[in-house]
């Protein structure tokens, strides 16, 4: 390989890495972490609210 | 080596690695559909369609992998070299393994409504905000259109017309779709109810593959940046004895600034060339003389040690230096040669004059 090349090479992977890492933590915390809007049922009248 | 171009030059070796190589693709999505048939029954049954998606895409992921470690484990130990030799074949068959877990995929979750199947990988879901939602699919599309130009251009055609250095640029562009991949995987299959085994895989393999990159890089950086040669009067530099060097072997020398040089020692002396292949950049020094020529260590182009051109009826050439050797040091001139140049070798003194010197 030409010298260039292999700083190049260097320099990919010193950015590439850090944000595939970052990328994964980021996938595994949201998979991890409670849903942010969780769910409530609307409250629908029911037959004994009924007058 | 090429003077005409043929779609690929077999020989026993590639017809070999790419048997094995269709064995084991074809071994690894048969042993997945039939595993995933048998153990997931009933509720937990899935569609042999989606079995076929999943097989594809895991043995993509799986080679695409194992092509990233390639590189790196051959700069740390020799013993991997003889897996770079085909692995264009391997990066093809990879794509291709890749194209039918894309295409059924396509076809499977966005061919049976009334929009473009593709447009509906795009738009079926804009949830650009969140990431346990985030349109996963995309990523895989352009993870796939990446690695559909590297395959395109992977015959020596657009190696020879981009240049090497323009060619090996553009394919550093794998990096790229490695990314995209892992999170593809990442912020789809991975948010599904799945097993951390998954998640523990992806992520193991993803630390080992930048480690490597990463060590060999920092390790060639340093490299390059000393000098392991010792200025010896006017325009020589000493890059060391004789002795060093087995015969038939080289030496790789790296001098601040320059290319690197491959200083051989063969039956008639010393004799210095550039350490790049002009097929791929591969490390010459790293070869060794195989029926009277430098044999490239990555796929084999040979080189006259004496005057760096390809034998007849190639016609690659590569630099030479020039070279003496007093008493039994070896000296370079650093000032390249034009490729192809004719140099004397240095005949190395008898032992025993050498021990007087
Ligand atoms: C046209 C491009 C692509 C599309 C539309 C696509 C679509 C999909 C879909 C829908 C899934 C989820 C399937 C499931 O839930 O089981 C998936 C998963 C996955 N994809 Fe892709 N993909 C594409 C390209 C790629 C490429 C290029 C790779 C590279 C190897 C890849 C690797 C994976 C892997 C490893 C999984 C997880 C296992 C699986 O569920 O199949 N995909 N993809
Ligand atoms: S780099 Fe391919 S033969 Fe040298």
């Amino acid at each position: 390989m030409i010298r260039a090349h292999r700083r190049r090479h260097l320099v990919v992977w010193l950015v590439l890495g850090p944000l595939i890492l970052i990328g994964l933590a980021l996938g595994l915390w949201a998979r991890l972490a409670p849903p942010v809007e969780s769910f409530t049922p609307p409250s629908v009248p029911s037959a004994e609210d009924a007058p | 080596m090429s003077i005409q171009y043929r779609a690929v030059q077999w020989n026993r070796h590639k017809r070999i690695y790419d048997l094995l190589l269709v064995a084991g693709v074809v071994l690894f999505i048969a042993v997945f559909m039939i595993v995933g048939l048998t153990r997931w029954q009933g509720t937990a049954a899935a569609h042999p369609v989606t079995l076929l998606m999943r097989a594809t895409s895991s043995c993509a992921i799986t080679m695409l992998s194992i092509i990233l470690m390639i590189g790196p484990a051959a700069r740390l130990s020799p013993r991997f070299s003889p897996l770079l030799y085909n692995r264009r074949h391997f990066g093809v068959t990879m794509f291709l393994v890749a194209l039918i877990h894309g295409a059924v995929a396509v076809f499977w979750y966005h061919g049976f409504g009334i929009v473009n199947p593709i447009v509906s990988v795009f738009t079926s879901n804009a949830r650009y905000d969140s990431l346990s939602g985030f349109p996963f699919q995309p990523l895989g599309v352009l993870a796939l259109a990446i690695l559909f130009v590297m395959a395109a251009t992977s015959h020596d055609f657009w190696l020879k017309n981009l240049t090497p250095t323009v060619w090996k640029t553009l394919h550093m562009l794998v990096y790229v779709a490695y990314a995209l991949i892992v999170m593809h995987v990442t912020l789809g299959f991975l948010q599904d109810d799945v097993s951390w085994v998954y998640g523990a895989l992806l992520g193991g393999t993803a630390v080992v593959i930048i480690t490597l990159h990463l060590v060999t890089g920092v390790r060639e950086w340093r490299r390059d940046s000393r000098d392991e040669g010792q200025a010896f009067g006017e325009g020589w530099i000493d890059v060391g004895s004789v002795d060093d060097i087995e015969l038939n072997h080289a030496k790789v020398v790296v001098l601040r600034g320059c290319e690197r040089i491959a200083v051989y020692r063969h039956a008639d002396g010393i004799s210095a060339i550039s350490n790049v292949c002009a097929h791929q950049n591969g490390p010459l020094g790293e070869g060794r003389i195989v029926d009277g020529c430098v044999t490239c260590p990555w796929h084999g182009y040979q080189y006259l040690v004496h005057n760096g051109q390809s034998p007849p009826p190639y016609t690659e050439k590569i630099p030479t230096y020039d070279v003496r050797v007093e008493g039994r040091r070896i000296l370079v001139n650093p000032e390249a040669n034009p490729p192809g140049t004719e140099v004397t070798p240095a005949s190395i003194p008898s032992e025993t004059s050498g021990d007087r010197a």
